[in-house]
């Protein structure tokens, strides 16, 4: 299924928002790789950092959002690089795509996006064909009729009946489903080796979810695409990843193969996720939910950014900043983690932190105070 | 891979994992605040709080002490009996150190700053007196305005129906109407003094705030909240009362100082044709009326009523952009 | 149950739903009674009734009008037919003031936590609000608000700050503090953990099952995630294009499906475990419009059991491929190019070519397909949906049918035709409401 081709590789990834309130750390030095033909996942809750890490890798950050490190090649190519400057600050590198290139050779044509929802994507005024057949001649270079043919196939292909007719529709005139089809059939149309798709089935039903679902994994088989999955849903990630990378406030914190992060999970966040969500196939009498909120990227924990709801806190977890490494035995899959606990400063020695989470009981509570908190 | 062991430099508590709750963006001194950054609305704001000081003054002094018997203080300027007093006649006297055919070898000094008008009084002084009316007609003219059209328009708005259309029918046949015809007509009717014109100039202002309040309140009544408050037991009055229209008066908001700004204007406008202040009381807009007779012989006497309606206008104006910014919750300053 | 009673006893029944309909017309204004399109049937003939103490589930996918239903229960919309008990009292009867005072009863929680609070009051006199509207605790007002922000698990300090100042979850328990500041016996709630992160849902459904055995709630919990319904209900209800097609207990349900669209819905939750069987893909095509609804049982254009029609003569497997060729054809998901007659046939039964009635209805159909140009697909399609899909029963009569529960006491009702004249059925009650050929 997946070649040993590496398509796509960020390494230490970091992305800012400068707010007047102070700088927003929104994506704080992630790495992952992405090969040929495979899906990757990138789950997370809201706050996590997983839209933007997605919007950093195409370079579409906007003002006052800043990509201010790390380094991304796609098939060679350099998206993104940062080299230290004589003042050991870090500026972007000459070996970078430039915006024109980047716009024309790159987004579109090599790495595609679909939304989560397809009526921001979708420009509701113009026919849904049009839009297909316009985005094919930009990024394909065909003319009109080569264009407006292959959009009609790109429908038909991604299971939309009468295509020819519903060419000529506007984007209203399509349920949820169909128009998210649309989205798969325009970034298919320009044969992208990589697609991002940001949470394209959280605001479908299940039963239209898992036609899409088939869908994408049938174009996967034809087309060998790639794809980077963005999702909350821990089950979708069971259906159809290969690999999975786990973000919390704006750092990867687990990534493994699909089985092996649910059956061999290392990281406690990880292990709190599954253990919160309700099944469909056995009756749970009480969740456990992860205590506490995620706390705001604009002033992240010290140490390890999970410790403040971990149920393994210790003290070491405030101080020391776990590094992003490979824990498995050799002979395994590679299963990388950022966790104190696999590291080599004393946590079995160090005293448990004295938090909610780890206290007697992980019943649903509200955020701790900040206001009239005595300070240590 | 080795690891990094930093000692943290904050002092922070393991509880303290959550930075500083976001602070309110809602009520009154958030929108202050808002103002205060904002360069544009502070200038605004200084401008009419200028306005208002003299209006202020020139209120008591006209109404408060004159009640107690004591005369004006410059009531010695205000009129003079160009008859009686030949000799001492200061008409159309130039402002500062300028000179004019009318007194020529006798530029204009420190009595008379700005100069005299067309009976020798001083234009300065008349400035302040007619900044009181200025000031009392914008807001009253526009707070009938706003008080009548809000009601209308958010009831119209929250019934929908019948009673919108009905209302809404009614407040067209206010728009239909020329403006000036109405007003005139008012006020032939009524009386041709400042009053009526006031109230004139109000009515026609009504329908402006019915149409704006109207549609805000067709969305704000849609709204979640809305239907969780009725579906609580609240009544449809204190709905309105305590959803509907704060919800939707962000906009109101705006427009009214806006408004006040255009209504000075237009108050201007009605006495320069006569239709207002009655002389001898002193209003910007008369004093541009009557300075049309002198314009050559003393150009500046019409330079100077319109440098204040000017920026009475231009104060408003700037505030409610101001306002408009600081209301909006897109626009913040995050 | 028509006698209005002060109060009830867990376990009886709080709330009754006999036949309620709700039909939207397209359009407003007075030119709309002249040109009248035919109305968008949100809800028809819905009967459920709700006991005191449990929660009953309300599950279904986008469309199918549950959150209609839970809207016209609480009367903030008025329901086109059909009646509505509260404690035996019929809500349609009840006068403005009578109706708004009955409201202190049954409240309602909204989907999206933020839009639902106004941002301009402080969340403490929004706790407040349902309290002063019905006269109750007065002057003790701030304290009793104070005392249920806590109750809920927010910190009481922050009765003076404003809803934006929480968290999605935090602000849900708002709501849900204000939902029971009156003390109401019934809390509707209309997909209250749907906008929430999957750790957040699970304290936040923590807690409602927390308050609901403090103060003896009944939740009607509406949702389309099947798994969070399994975990907090106690019944279950299942909604397709405006009509309940399931009514059992949990277990029952979940273990036990009987109708059609049930079991494709269980069928179509993923569960969080690769190891886990994929989910199957049983049900194509789209929802049909609510405008102008199927015929009989609703569901039958897409289910994957439709009934034969009882005047044919066909086994199943070739009924099976019929129904597959009948739908295909009217959807026209396939292409023509480059097919002749022969490889059609070929594709839809490849193993034996029906014959009878059935086989010559079949060759009609493929031969408009194949041999006319430009292909007749409406012909084709019109001939075999009238031949076929509109004279099967589930076509011609609403089912409605208590089948015997296999694993609890409850009653256990399914709206499909499968269950005519088998062994578990019950008893049946087939009203027939349309029996207009409408489109497939």
């Amino acid at each position: 299924m997946s070649d040993a081709n590496t398509l796509l590789d960020v390494e230490n990834l970091r992305t800012q928002f400068f707010t007047e309130e102070g700088t927003v750390r929104a994506v704080d030095g992630i790495s992952f790789d992405v090969n040929e033909g495979e899906i990757v996942g990138l789950v997370g809750e809201s706050g996590a950092g997983k839209s933007v890490a997605t919007s950093s890798l195409m370079r579409l950050v906007e003002d006052p959002g800043e990509v201010v490190g790390g380094t991304v090649t796609f098939k060679g190519e350099t998206l993104i690089d940062f080299e230290e400057n004589t003042k050991g600050e870090l500026r972007p590198s000459e070996a970078m795509l430039s915006n024109a290139e980047m716009r024309e050779n790159v987004r579109g044509n090599e790495i595609a996006i679909i939304f989560q929802d397809p009526m921001e994507a979708l420009n509701p005024v113009f026919k849904v064909g049009s839009q297909i057949r316009e985005f094919i001649e930009i990024n394909r270079g065909f003319d009109e009729g080569e264009a407006k043919a292959l959009a009609v196939d790109m429908l038909r292909e991604v299971g939309i009946p009468e295509p020819e007719e519903r060419y000529h529709s506007y984007p209203h005139q399509f349920s949820g489903g169909m128009r998210q089809r649309v989205l798969i059939a325009m970034a298919l149309a320009c044969e992208p080796s990589l697609i991002i798709a940001d949470e394209p089935t959280t605001a479908l039903d299940v039963t239209v979810e898992a036609q899409i679902l088939e869908l994408v994994d049938d174009l996967r088989e034809k087309y060998d695409t790639a794809f980077v999955w963005v999702t909350h849903d821990m089950a979708v990630i069971a259906e159809i990843c290969d690999r999975v990378n786990v973000m919390y406030l704006g750092e990867v914190i687990e990534e493994a193969a699909v089985d092996d992060l649910f059956h061999d999970t290392k990281h406690p966040y990880t292990d709190a996720l599954l253990d919160s969500i309700p099944r469909p196939d056995q009756t749970t009498a009480e969740l456990n939910p992860i205590v506490g909120v995620m706390p705001e990227a604009i002033n992240p924990p010290p140490g390890c950014r999970f410790h403040t709801r971990c149920p393994d806190a210790r003290e070491v977890c405030k101080r020391a900043e776990p590094a992003y490494q490979d824990v498995s035995e050799p002979g395994e899959r590679p299963h990388h983690v950022h966790c104190v606990k696999y590291e080599d400063v004393g946590y079995e020695y160090s005293d448990p932190l004295d938090t909610e989470a780890t206290g007697a009981f992980a019943g649903d509570l509200m955020e701790t105070e900040t206001e009239g908190e005595a300070d240590d | 891979m080795s690891t990094t062991i930093e000692e943290d430099a904050q002092e922070s508590d393991v509880e303290d994992a959550t930075a500083g709750e976001p602070e309110a963006r809602v009520g009154l001194r958030y929108t202050l605040s808002q103002l205060k950054r904002d360069p544009t609305a502070k200038v605004g704001g200084y401008i009419i709080a200028f306005f208002a000081v003299i209006a202020t003054v020139a209120f008591i002094d006209t109404n408060v002490l004159a009640w107690v018997g004591h005369k004006y203080w410059f009531a010695e300027t205000f009129w003079v009996n160009p008859v009686r007093d030949p000799a001492t006649t200061q008409i159309l006297r130039p402002p500062l150190s300028l000179t004019n055919d009318l007194h020529p070898g006798a530029p204009g000094d420190w009595n008379h700053v700005l100069g005299t008008d067309h009976r020798g009084r001083d234009i300065l002084v008349r400035l302040f007196y007619g900044t009181r009316i200025a000031m009392m007609v914008g807001i009253v003219a526009t707070g009938i305005g706003t008080v009548m059209g809000v009601v209308v328009g958010a009831v119209a708005g929250y019934y929908g129906g019948w009673v919108d259309d009905a209302l809404m029918r009614a407040v067209e046949v206010l728009y239909a109407i020329p403006f000036l015809v109405l007003v005139i007509a008012f006020m032939v009717a009524f009386g041709r003094n400042l009053l009526f014109a006031m109230i004139g100039v109000g009515i026609r202002t009504i329908p402006v705030f019915a149409r704006l309040i109207r549609s805000e309140v067709l969305s704000v009544r849609e709204e979640d909240y809305v239907e969780a408050a009725r579906a609580s037991g609240v009544t449809n009055r204190k709905l309105i009362q305590r959803h509907v229209i704060p919800n939707s008066f962000a906009p109101v908001l705006v427009q009214a100082t806006l408004q006040i700004g255009i209504n000075i204007l237009v108050i201007a406008g009605l006495s320069f044709l006569g239709f207002g202040a009655q002389p001898p009381t002193a209003s910007w807009g008369q004093m541009l009326s009557v300075s049309r007779g002198y314009m050559l012989p003393a150009p500046w006497f019409s330079v100077w009523p319109g440098l204040a309606i000017l920026l009475a206008v231009i104060g408003f104006n700037l505030l409610g952009d101001g306002l408009r910014d600081a209301l909006d919750p897109r626009i913040q300053n995050r | 149950m028509t006698e209005a009673v002060d109060d009830v006893d867990f376990g009886e029944t709080l709330v009754e739903l006999n036949g309620v309909t709700k039909h939207f017309s397209q359009g407003s204004g007075f030119l709309e009674s002249l040109f009248s399109k035919p109305p968008v049937r949100a809800n028809d003939d819905v009967t459920l009734d709700v006991k005191k103490g449990e929660t009953l589930g309300l599950v279904g996918e986008s469309g199918c009008g549950k959150s209609t239903l839970a809207r016209t229960i609480l009367q903030l919309t008025e329901a086109t037919d059909g009646d509505i008990y509260f404690k035996g009292r019929n809500l349609a009867e009840l006068s403005g003031e009578e109706l708004r005072r009955q409201r202190e009863d049954m409240q309602m929680i909204f989907q999206d936590p933020q839009s639902s609070l106004d941002p301009r009051m402080k969340v403490g006199p929004i706790v407040e609000e349902p309290m002063e509207a019905h006269g109750l605790y007065g002057g003790e007002r701030e304290e009793r608000a104070r005392e249920l922000l806590e109750k809920v698990g927010l910190d009481p300090q922050h009765y003076n700050r404003y809803p934006h100042q929480f968290s999605g979850g935090q602000r849900q328990r708002i709501n849900l503090a204000r939902a029971l500041s009156v003390n109401p016996d019934f809390v509707v709630c209309d997909e209250p953990v749907s906008a929430l992160d999957v750790s957040i849902q699970a304290q936040v459904l923590n807690t409602m099952n927390e308050l609901q055995d403090e103060f003896g709630l009944t939740y009607l919990f509406i949702a389309h995630d099947l798994s969070v319904i399994r975990h907090i209900s106690d019944r279950v209800a299942v909604m397709y294009l405006g009509h309940v097609v399931e009514v059992a207990d949990k277990e029952e349900l979940f273990e036990n499906p009987s109708h059609p669209y049930t079991e494709s819905l269980l069928k179509a939750i993923p569960t969080p475990d690769p190891r886990a069987a994929g989910r199957e893909v049983v049900l194509e095509g789209d929802v049909p419009s609510p405008i102008e609804p199927p015929s009989g049982c609703r569901f039958r254009t897409r289910c994957p059991k439709l009934i034969a029609p009882d005047e044919y003569d066909m086994d199943a497997e070739t009924w099976s491929h019929v129904r597959h060729f009948v739908r295909q054809v009217d959807r026209r998901t396939f292409e023509l190019e480059g097919e002749t007659e022969a490889s059609l046939r070929q594709r839809f039964f490849p193993d034996r070519q029906p014959d009878g009635e059935v086989g010559r209805l079949v060759d009609e159909a493929l031969s408009k397909l194949a041999n006319e140009d430009p292909p007749d697909w409406e012909g084709a399609g019109g001939l075999l949906v009238e031949s076929f899909a509109e004279q099967s029963i589930c076509a011609q009569e609403r089912p409605v049918y208590e089948v015997a529960s296999e694993h609890t006491d409850g009653e256990h009702l399914a709206a499909c035709h499968l269950h005519r004249g088998s062994e578990d059925l019950v008893a049946a009650d087939t009203t027939d409401v349309d029996v207009g050929v409408d489109d497939d």
